[in-house]
């Protein structure tokens, strides 16, 4: 054995002394102490936040309800409103003027605006409770589309805009979801471009691309900034929608991305930015 | 009267473990005078002075782990103290 290998062999061997045993063993307990105090505080802490989350949940819950019930006896009345509005512009009460007829007309088109609000609302209310249910089936999103841009067309052409529409065919973009749903969401859009767009056209698209089917609305609208993008499928998020003037509940892009979600595909929005206009879409995977 | 220092003493062996663990009860088991029934439960009891017992069990911890071991101590009791008439608490508590 070398002489260091003795000296190590001495040291390892040298008996701890009761004295610094004690020492280290007072440190170890004060530090424990420390811990136990960490504990204690991290429990309580932790008590606190349990609390608060379950007074959380049961307020939640609460919202969810009485927003169901008063969208519920909101629409009865709503739709005696545009029944007897349309009733009335349709002569089944006699003739009536002109002036009369617009006038009416205007009644009816904000109570159709206001069965739309209600409709968000308690879409929300369904997703939010976990009550929205899906009708599964085989579909083609081009042709919901065409339809769509068919419909709002004479919508736009009153603000002066025009809607171009072009797909692949229908049989390529067929896919698996509830089509009243999706149909909800391409109306959603479109209407949405229509509504923040002043002047030129709405360009809707819908393509094969890969395993997928991407449909977009491109407007020459307002556009956007990325800070507005970033929030624009939150709940109540209305973009600029308060500068512009525009009536809605700030729930339906919200709802367009839950719906789509819900069907496995994921919804995008992009601006080049102010006054350059924004492309919505979404993309859903093709019946394989 | 002793039924208060048992109740401190409970009170201080649980303090201790939760610092130490279970060697809080091994410890207290070791001072004459203080018997477990179940630790589980917190149930002991004292055959002798209830004073001296007490006192003895504070000494224990501080043996081992010295003076902080009797601030923890008077800490896990302190909201008992007042209703102890202070001849009756053990010098370790005062």
């Amino acid at each position: 054995m070398s002489d260091t290998d003795t000296t190590n062999k001495q040291n390892t061997d040298a008996p701890v002394s009761e004295e610094h045993l004690q020492e280290v063993n007072e440190e170890i307990y004060k530090r424990n102490v420390e811990l136990a105090h960490l504990y204690k505080e991290l429990a309580r802490l932790n008590k606190e936040l349990e609390d608060a989350n379950e007074k959380l949940k049961g307020l939640d819950k609460l919202k969810t309800e009485f927003l169901s019930l008063a969208t519920h006896q909101v629409r009865g009345p709503l739709t005696a409103i545009k029944g007897y509005a349309s009733m009335v512009i349709d002569g089944d009460f006699g003739e009536v003027s002109e002036k009369a007829k617009e006038a009416v007309n205007r009644i009816f088109e904000s109570s159709n605006n206001l069965a739309l609000i209600i409709e968000d609302f308690l879409n929300v209310s369904k997703i939010e409770s976990g009550g929205m249910k899906y009708e599964m089936g085989p579909f083609s999103v081009a042709e919901i589309a065409r339809d769509m841009s068919k419909d709002l067309s004479i919508t736009a052409a009153k603000r002066g805009l025009k809607v171009n529409f072009e797909s692949d065919s229908d049989l390529d973009c067929m896919v698996n979801g509830d089509k009243e749903k999706i149909r909800q969401v391409v109306l959603n859009f479109i209407d949405n471009s229509i509504k923040y767009t002043k002047e030129g056209t709405i360009s809707v698209s819908v393509r094969k691309v890969g395993d997928k089917v991407q449909f977009k609305v491109s407007d020459t609208g307002m556009g956007m900034t990325p800070e507005i993008m970033a929030t624009l499928f939150q709940k109540f998020a209305r973009g600029d929608g308060a500068r512009m003037n525009t009536t809605g509940s700030g729930l339906g892009l919200y709802v367009a991305k839950e719906i789509i979600e819900a069907h496995k595909g994921h919804v995008s929005v992009t601006s080049e930015g102010p006054g350059k206009g924004s492309t919505f879409g979404f993309e859903l995977d093709v019946i394989k | 009267m002793p039924t208060i220092l048992i109740q401190m003493s409970v009170r201080i062996i649980k303090e201790q473990e939760l610092i130490i663990g279970p060697v809080a009860w091994e410890e207290a088991g070791k001072v004459p005078g203080l018997k477990i029934l179940d630790e589980k439960k917190g149930d002991i009891a004292f055959e002798g002075d209830p004073k001296v017992i007490l006192d003895k069990l504070i000494a224990q911890y501080a043996r081992l782990f010295g003076r902080a071991s009797n601030e923890v101590c008077k800490e896990a009791v302190k909201d008992l103290l007042a209703s102890v008439p202070k001849e009756q608490l053990p010098e370790n508590l005062k």
